[in-house]
């Protein structure tokens, strides 16, 4: 009888995909977790079986291999896409953030060029006000408490939360969502690059 | 779903592609070297965009090709054959860009799937991407300073120039590779 009730939930359980690989782990006791849904103490999965049994994702369990589909849940529970055009416009939604991304970095490392200039500049201009003053400053250490340091501070952890986030998108294994990622990188390396790669700017170091 | 801890397993179950399971040995052996070589490329292609950069940032007087060997010619001589306009210098920055962003795409793309990889929690996976990354830093990380730091003759004489006139310019802060 517990066979029975154990294959019964192999077949009715929404998330079979996943069991069918663990089916060997199970029939080793019937009394499994997956059954119940109480800790099983054999049973290496018992943490994400008791969470799909709770009900804490509705959705189909992840697939940890790549595959093409449309149903996906994103980072948030709320963001579930069931419908192509709902996996359409997250992609696009993802092409545009994995952009965004590599403007933040070129847009960081100008600010810190900008800044480390300015501060130099700054620095000889009033070595030479000062009438033969001896001090150089051959490079001005950043102070912590300026506001160009904060505000670098600031995009720092905005980037590692967006890079953090792209990372989660790619590990939900869906090839649109890792294609819309790799794709969106790509194009905002290329755009957001453009400046520094190709217009030869003569404030820059001469070429 | 494996559990989420690091486990020293020698079989892999579903490994990024459905499907790839190892029922053997020499399978699981196979998709280690897989993952090595992948760790290599990681190294191999972080190398190569800062090649392609240093590359892209030489000055006309450096890279001028002739018929003739560059080497045997003045500088004189050789700062006659420099692109006479800002168009051609332009033209090839744009080529380079192209090629530096086709290759920061597949960069992104071979990080995440080790990431991917190292996330199926087999500790030897693991083991295994660590140490191609630090054979890879070791071979391409020493290729690429090879290539980047090449003390050509041109570059030696416009340094000097530039001491002479006082606006040394060199900068401090290079851009992150």
């Amino acid at each position: 009888m517990n066979h029975s009730m154990h294959n019964m939930s192999v077949t009715i359980n929404p998330h079979a995909g996943h069991d069918m690989g663990n089916a060997t782990y199970n029939t080793v006791d019937p009394h499994a977790g997956h059954d119940m849904g109480s800790g099983s103490i054999g049973d290496p999965h018992a943490g994400h079986n008791m969470g799909s049994d709770l009900g804490m994702n509705m959705n189909h369990e992840m697939k940890m291999y790549f595959h093409t589909g449309v149903m996906e849940t994103i980072l948030f529970y709320q963001w579930q896409t069931h419908t192509v055009g709902a996996m359409v416009g997250s992609c696009i939604g993802i092409f545009i953030l994995a952009a965004l991304y590599e403007g933040l970095k070129v847009l960081r490392e100008h600010l810190l060029r900008k800044h480390n200039v300015m501060t130099r500049a700054r620095s000889y201009n009033s070595a030479y006000t000062d009438a033969m003053v001896t001090e150089t400053h051959a490079t001005v250490q950043p102070r912590m408490c300026s506001k160009a340091h904060f505000i670098q501070t600031l995009l720092h952890v905005i980037q590692v939360v967006v890079s953090y986030f792209l990372m989660l998108v790619f590990m939900t294994y869906n090839i649109w969502l890792c294609l819309a990622v790799a794709l969106g990188a790509g194009t905002g390396y290329f755009l957001f690059g453009w400046r520094k790669a190709v217009v030869i700017d003569i404030n820059e170091h001469c070429h | 779903m494996m559990g989420m801890y690091f486990e020293f397993k020698d079989s892999l179950h579903n490994f990024l592609i459905y499907g790839w399971n190892t029922s053997t040995l020499s399978s699981f052996l196979v998709i280690i070297a897989v993952c090595f070589a992948l760790a290599l490329l990681i190294e191999a292609g972080r190398a190569l965009h800062s090649i392609l950069s240093h590359r892209a940032n030489l000055s006309p007087l450096v890279y001028a090709k002739t018929s003739r060997n560059v080497a045997e010619t003045t500088p004189l001589l050789r700062s006659l054959i420099i692109p006479t306009n800002v168009d051609q210098i332009v033209k090839r920055k744009i080529k380079y860009h192209i090629g530096m962003s086709l290759l920061h795409v597949a960069k992104v793309v071979v990080a995440y799937v080790v990431m991917l990889a190292v996330m199926s929690y087999n500790a030897w996976v693991f083991v295994t991407v660590v140490i191609g990354s630090a054979l890879g830093y070791l071979i391409f990380g020493a290729i690429q300073h090879k290539i980047t730091t090449a003390d050509t003759p041109d570059t030696h004489v416009i340094n000097n120039q530039d001491d002479m006139l006082g606006t040394h310019s060199q900068t401090s802060y290079e851009p992150i590779g």
